[in-house]
């Protein structure tokens, strides 16, 4: 599974639910595959970078993290049970979204839908740009 | 023409452990009573598509109530309730809808709850068997422990009122219709601040049935335990384990199911509830036959 960062960018700022509810938002978050650590960027609500080249030296408020696998089911098209949410797959089948709870918890709205975003963007949909 | 919903709404005044409470409740339909609990930090809104179904209301009465703090039921006006954190707990619910049946004179209605109604379903089984002909928990298990470091964040000032709706969107199955997952997270929007939490302080901490559930005599009340697919909360394992310490209890699996199956997918929950309500209403016409 690759992530391609350029249409991650495009796709995260296209989709009118995450922007809205992604308002005011200032932070850093990692998503981590088996082969991928992207670093996304957000100003004010904007993603301005997803830096492909990330190291251990950034910070990062939090992380979504899992396996191929993992994401494989996260991302399919009708998700096997507890592969619905990020949340869920933390619980039942070792996905790790952690660090800043209290932030994690404020954007839930906004972080929920990037699993909707990254599905699309993996499936190679076209993003309404 | 203009469109009207069979559904009425109305306020009755129930004293609950001395306290008075205006209590907002909406009905349709005549026959059995059913009496429908909503979620934690929700209102009888969920409850709107089974209100509206003409095959179901030809064959039951069924009342929805907003409980006390929830919906259009107000806090209590006698009480300084903004002195205290709002908690709910197992007491005050039993003793509310005892209230609740008793005001309306219901004869043996069916108590049907989902999520935190659900695990009251078993907790009436337990302790009013006699007032009830049965009851039908959604979503039901002996407890839900595991889970209370969640709770301070769902109260929490810089944590806004959209984060409930959007928990409560990843308990929905992805096979539901999108536009009915929306309304049944919106209605979370619309909560009171400190409601859901102290629902859950029930549904989470209150609520164990794990030495008792044992003691439920379904000679005496039917007992229906249903378990959706995708709820992470309170999965199949769990409505099964609660199902397995009941002998006589029917268990269900709700296969490509979410937590709230009454307002996420309602067509296909009208499809698997009306056969149980049938069922069930058979229990009090038995007890009348052999009374």
């Amino acid at each position: 599974m690759e992530i391609n960062e350029d249409r991650l960018r495009e796709a995260l700022n296209a989709d009118p639910e995450f922007r809205l509810q992604a308002r005011f938002w200032n932070t850093q978050f990692r998503v981590v595959t088996d082969t991928q650590n992207l670093l996304v960027r957000l100003v004010d609500g904007e993603v301005v970078t997803v830096d492909t080249a990330a190291t251990p030296f950034d910070t990062w408020d939090f992380q979504l993290a899992g396996t191929d696998e993992h994401w494989g089911a996260l991302l399919a098209p009708v998700p096997p049970p507890f592969y619905q949410d990020y949340y869920a797959a933390m619980l039942y089948h070792g996905f790790r979204i952690e660090g800043n709870m209290k932030m994690i918890m404020a954007y839930y709205p906004a972080i929920r839908r990037t699993r909707e975003v990254l599905a699309q963007v993996v499936a190679g949909q076209e993003v309404a740009i | 023409m203009n469109r009207f919903a069979g559904v009425t709404g109305r306020y009755v005044y129930l004293t609950v452990q001395g306290v008075e409470y205006r209590v907002y409740f909406e009905e349709a339909g005549s026959g059995t009573p059913v009496v429908l609990q909503h979620t934690a930090g929700c209102d009888n809104r969920q409850w709107r598509h089974l209100m509206e179904d003409t095959e179901l209301a030809g064959q039951f009465r069924l009342i929805a109530a907003d409980l006390p703090y929830h919906g259009k039921s107000l806090p209590p006006a006698g009480e300084q309730w903004w002195t205290t954190e709002y908690t709910l707990t197992e007491e005050f619910l039993l003793a509310f809808h005892v209230a609740l049946a008793d005001a309306l004179e219901l004869e043996r209605p069916i108590y049907m709850g989902c999520s935190m109604g659900g695990h009251l379903a078993a907790d009436i089984a337990l302790n009013h068997p006699g007032r009830y002909r049965a009851v039908v928990g959604i979503e039901a298990a002996l407890h839900s422990h595991g889970m209370e470091r969640i709770l301070p964040w769902l109260y929490h000032p810089e944590i806004g009122n959209d984060t409930k709706p959007a928990i409560m969107f990843t308990l929905c199955s992805p096979e539901s219709p999108e536009r009915f997952v929306r309304e049944t997270a919106w209605v979370y929007s619309q909560g009171a601040p400190p409601v859901f939490k102290g629902d859950l302080e029930y549904y989470m901490v209150g609520h164990d049935l794990t030495d008792t559930a044992r003691n439920i005599d379904t000679s005496a009340i039917g007992v229906w335990i249903l378990s959706a697919e995708y709820d992470w909360s309170a999965p199949p394992t769990a409505g099964a384990q609660l199902a397995a310490e009941v002998e006589g209890s029917h268990f269900l699996p709700m296969p490509g199911m979410g937590h709230f199956p009454m307002s996420e997918n309602p067509e296909r929950f009208r499809e698997i509830i009306l056969p149980i309500l049938r069922e069930a209403a058979l229990l009090g016409q038995e007890a009348v036959v052999s009374g």
